[in-house]
């Protein structure tokens, strides 16, 4: 199963994967991550632990392009393979994601659910 | 056209700066003065692709800041000076960059850190840093984003300057 990781500032990443819950119900391998009050280096490290054992990837989602947290997902994607990281994060994201992960390898999936989240924007 | 804003930020160029403070005070340019930034490419290049579009972004080494921050000014440039720690912000007001004011954004926790705010943590070395420019005159003025209330780092730090 590729796991997800929602890494934003504050709460917000609990609030998207509750948000998920509520909408397709509770996602084991989707988890949350707040940079509140960690420097750089400690961003890395728990994200590193979050990502726990290689398996069949992960991908981490952010909400601001430029932002502490996105810096600390660029970093880890290029150390690592199995890494893959999006950002501008929305629910639509999310829930392409859950929908359609155990059917599409980690590229593509990550593809798909770029063009989810922008379909999701209407003006 | 001026220096806008010199803060101490061990994350560097990240949101609060980009989209907090530079909405606010509308830079031309951010510069971060950070050596090891400055001799890593990638990282460099990730810093630069960071801002907004209508923002330049400059990696420079400590030692060049001074000359690149006065050759900006002069060339009418307003500009936000991002420093990542207490003792590159004295080592830069030693090279002649001088300054009064001296934003205090985020110092984060690690080993042998004591927690001023939730934002603020200092060890030996920063203290010494600090104190060394409050005795050049500069008042260290801690506020993570743009509204929050300005506290004066030595008021927070009170009786624990001499205890950290």
């Amino acid at each position: 199963m590729i796991r997800g990781i929602v890494f934003t500032h504050a709460n917000l990443g609990e609030a998207f994967c509750e948000s998920v819950g509520s909408i397709l119900g509770i996602q084991e391998d989707l988890v949350c991550l707040s940079n509140n009050e960690l420097s750089s280096e400690q961003m890395m490290d728990a994200l590193v632990s979050t990502t726990g054992p290689e398996g069949d990837g992960i991908v981490v989602f952010t909400a601001l392009f430029g932002g502490s947290c996105w810096q600390t997902a660029e970093r880890l994607q290029r150390e690592r393979s199995d890494v893959r990281h999006i950002t501008g994060t929305n629910l639509p994201m999310l829930l392409a994601f859950i929908n359609k992960r155990e059917e599409t390898a980690l590229d593509d999936l990550v593809d798909m659910v770029a063009g989810y989240g922008h379909r999701g924007i209407k003006p | 056209m001026s220096l806008l804003l010199i803060r101490i930020d061990d994350r560097l160029l990240h949101g609060q700066v980009t989209q907090g403070w530079g909405s606010v005070l509308n830079p031309d340019r951010f510069v971060v003065a950070n050596d090891t930034v400055a001799g890593n490419e990638w990282e460099r290049e990730m810093y630069e692709s960071s801002a907004p579009e209508r923002v330049a972004v400059s990696i420079v080494t400590i030692a060049e800041t001074g000359e690149r921050v006065r050759e900006w000014i002069e060339a009418g440039e307003d500009i936000l000076l991002l420093i990542e720690n207490p003792s590159d912000a004295l080592e830069l007001y030693r090279s002649g960059l001088t300054f009064d004011v001296l934003n205090m954004g985020g110092l984060h926790h690690r080993d042998g850190r004591t927690r001023i705010l939730p934002y603020v943590c200092l060890d030996r070395n920063d203290v010494e840093a600090l104190s060394a420019l409050r005795d050049h005159g500069v008042t260290v003025e801690c506020a993570d984003v743009p509204n929050s209330e300005r506290k004066d780092l030595f008021a927070c730090l009170g009786s624990r300057e001499n205890e950290i």
